[in-house]
């Protein structure tokens, strides 16, 4: 065993000694995860934040005094809330991960309709504990974000929002909403300056429970970007897209359908991994050994943004028409692309392993 | 117990002259000089993927290719099959004969199913065990093949819980023990978890002889959320078990857990600075030869430490960028990594997060 021993420090210390020479040669990324914070992060919470406290406005004027106008009001402020989390979602790291609070905020996929089935049960059987944010945010988890909420504003019956007997469906709708405002904050606390998160994050360390080492950092980051775009592709587009055959679309199985959010959401998750992007500065990464490989990405971003802009049309009728339905298939492929130049090229020029797995054991 | 290495050498032995002149002359001088083989999946430059057959000091004695990623095989105990499995949610498995080499056996999942990337042989060597995924209604399944004839599927048992990972047979020959990960996922979602905030995993003993479930185990409902995937058995045939948390980064959690047949399942303390590397994440497990020292990887920090398992302490720790796979030498511990790096030596593969010994 003392051999074995032996040989593991001295394999320990030229390792770590090639390493350092290594991350010697690299920018640092302490600068990259300061911007993140600050830039992306905290501004993205933020404006979540504004969305839903503009929402839970529009839901206490619309239960206070129904009419039509303040309906068409509390679905546009619905459709804001939509658009600010889609930019700010796929970032699975910090106080959004613990309590279920991401399941919370947006539950999807929901296979079985699940969600869907138990609002709709709590609307018909005027179920008390989902009018008060209190007993709510301890239901089951698709009761009480974005989905329910959906359902709860566009699904069926819900015109009676605007008639004056619907004030169970509203008290649901405010409470979900008084339940997103509430979530933000707890996120927006949990990132703040002070915090062991927001310490943490910007020190790679030994102990430090996020990375360990600048390289690591770099990992997480870049797998922040690779697992959003691969999960816009998978869980989102081809929720009603079949790549192989138009037969096997499904429409109704697209998040947001209803509300006709479907694409405006899949734009904004876009811009949201953008934004990561390009306010991080993580470019940097790459200036030296591929020059032009971080305006490439932001080209192919671009791309792919606007391709999901120009698709504004409920997502049936993009599904039924040939035309769109092609810029449907052309969107998925563009994320793909992305996908690739940061899997491969920029992997690699941060000089971590290339199309692998961004420390995914399985 | 037997060291794991000299039980292993057999698929050495048995190799013959088919493999033997299906080799490169350099690739045959390995082969014959080298006292142990190991097997690892591996993604080359060109994007093709393929498991490669190296020796004691790492370097390549063949390769095999792969219709898609490969992740963990299952040996023969005659030293004749290597299996190697699809990662999830590949469908495909390729058998590899050290007698026909030229001649590998490609089967597949039903179409309902998926592999997990983990199996293992039964003690005769007639049947194959890999885990599976009946991805319609969520159920670990465990697929039987009967490898005396062309790995045809023969039958199935349910793991009594959801994304069965790594399975080891126990040292009586007739028990599995299975590792059920807890997280659901759909080929049609691609790799995305979709049920993190319900899931819980478990540790099940199955009767090989009967399908039937023996003991069922699960750590305090808290660690609901570490995802119990790797497991290594020790000299006194208890389970080590390696988790992956997907809870809060700042949760105090143990990432390792001790499985024993009558004693149950508990989760196992490492000192702060051990358990700091680790991440909360073990990529891969290993027994060493003596049957007492454990190795756990995490690909988060590239740490692979040895573990008595009778103190509790670490012997050693040990950090590489990316290393994930970790497997017993005769002395020791061989890693891999997927910037290319096995053992001292240096590829331009990309190794995948397990490696059989053969």
């Amino acid at each position: 065993m003392n051999r074995l021993l032996i040989c593991l420090v001295a394999l320990f210390v030229s390792a770590t000694v090639a390493r350092a020479d290594q991350d010697a040669a690299r920018p640092p990324i302490g600068p990259v995860l300061q911007r993140m914070l600050t830039e992306y992060v905290r501004p993205g919470y933020a404006e979540f934040n504004a969305a839903a406290t503009d929402l839970e406005t529009s839901v206490e004027a619309l239960c206070e005094n129904p009419s039509d106008e303040k309906l068409n009001a509390t679905r546009s402020a619905f459709r804001g809330a939509v658009e600010s989390w889609s930019r700010i979602e796929w970032l699975r790291l910090g106080p959004v991960m613990s309590e279920n609070r991401l399941e919370r905020i947006l539950f999807f996929p929901d296979r079985k309709g699940t969600g869907r089935k138990q609002v709709e049960a709590a609307i018909a059987s005027r179920q008390e504990n989902v009018t008060e944010v209190g007993t709510l945010a301890g239901q089951s988890v698709a009761m009480q974000g974005l989905g329910a909420l959906e359902f709860i504003l566009f699904g069926s019956g819900s015109d009676t929002l605007a008639a004056p007997d619907a004030s169970h469906r509203c008290a649901f709708a405010r409470a979900a909403s008084t339940n997103l405002v509430d979530i933000s904050n707890e996120i927006i606390a949990g990132w703040q300056d002070g915090t062991g998160l927001a310490q943490v994050f910007l020190k790679p360390a030994l102990g430090n429970p996020l990375f360990r080492t600048d390289q690591e950092a770099l990992n997480l980051l870049l797998g922040q970007m690779i697992h959003g775009l691969e999960a816009i592709r998978d869980t989102r587009v081809n929720a009603f897209l079949d790549r192989e055959d138009p037969g096997h679309d499904r429409p109704k199985s697209a998040l947001f359908w209803r509300s006709g959010m479907t694409l405006p959401s899949i734009r904004a998750n876009l811009e949201g991994l953008e934004a990561l992007f390009n306010e991080s500065g993580i470019g940097i990464v790459s200036k030296d050994s591929a020059p032009r490989l971080a305006d490439t990405i932001r080209f192919e971003f671009r791309q792919a943004i606007r391709t999901a802009q120009d698709l504004d049309k409920p997502v049936g009728d993009l599904l039924a028409d040939p035309g769109t339905r092609e810029k449907l298939l052309y969107l998925d492929y563009a994320i793909k692309i992305i996908i690739g130049r940061l899997d491969e090229e920029f992997a690699q020029a941060g000089g971590l392993a290339v199309g692998f797995s961004f420390g995914d054991g399985d | 117990m037997k060291p794991v290495v000299l039980e292993r050498r057999k698929f050495l032995a048995a190799a013959g002259l088919a493999w033997l002149t299906s080799l490169t002359p350099a690739g045959a001088e390995k082969l014959l000089a080298s006292e142990v083989l190991f097997a690892a999946a591996y993604l080359d430059p060109k994007g093709a993927y393929g498991v490669a057959i190296l020796d004691e000091a790492g370097a390549i004695v063949s390769t095999h290719p792969l219709p898609g990623r490969g992740h963990g095989f299952a040996a023969g105990p005659q030293g004749d099959w290597l299996v190697a499995f699809a990662r999830r949610p590949g469908n495909f498995a390729v058998a590899l004969h050290s007698r026909m080499a030229a001649e590998p056996v490609l089967f597949h999942t039903p179409a309902d199913r998926h592999f997990y990337g983990h199996g293992v042989f039964s003690t005769d060597g007639r049947l194959l065990y890999a885990a599976e995924n009946a991805f319609e209604t969520g159920d670990g399944i465990i697929g039987v093949y009967d490898v005396t004839d062309g790995f045809n599927r023969i039958s199935e048992f349910a793991t009594h819980g959801v994304g069965p990972h790594e399975i080891v047979l126990m040292p009586n020959g007739k028990t599995l023990c299975v590792a059920n990960g807890g997280i659901r996922t759909h080929p049609d979602q691609g790799r995305q978890k979709l049920n993190l905030p319900t899931m819980a995993p478990s540790m099940v003993f199955i009767d090989t002889a009967s399908g039937a479930l023996m003991s069922s185990h699960a750590l305090p409902a808290r660690l609901h959320r570490l995802s119990l995937r790797h497991m290594a058995v020790d000299a006194s045939h208890q389970v080590w078990i390696g988790g992956q948390y997907e809870g809060d980064a700042f949760d105090e959690v143990p990432v390792l857990a001790k499985l024993h047949e009558d004693l149950g399942l508990v989760s196992v303390e490492l000192e702060d600075r051990v358990a700091a590397v680790l991440g909360k994440y073990a990529g891969s497990v290993a027994m060493g030869n003596d049957g007492v020292t454990l190795a756990v990887a995490s690909p988060r920090s590239g740490v692979v430490i040895a573990l008595d398992t009778l103190t509790g302490k670490a012997l050693s720790i040990d950090a590489k960028p990316g290393t994930c796979g970790v497997q017993a030498r005769r002395d020791g511990f061989v890693s891999s990594s997927e910037t290319g790096r096995f053992g001292a030596a240096s590829h331009d593969l990309a190794w995948d997060n397990h490696i059989a010994i053969i």
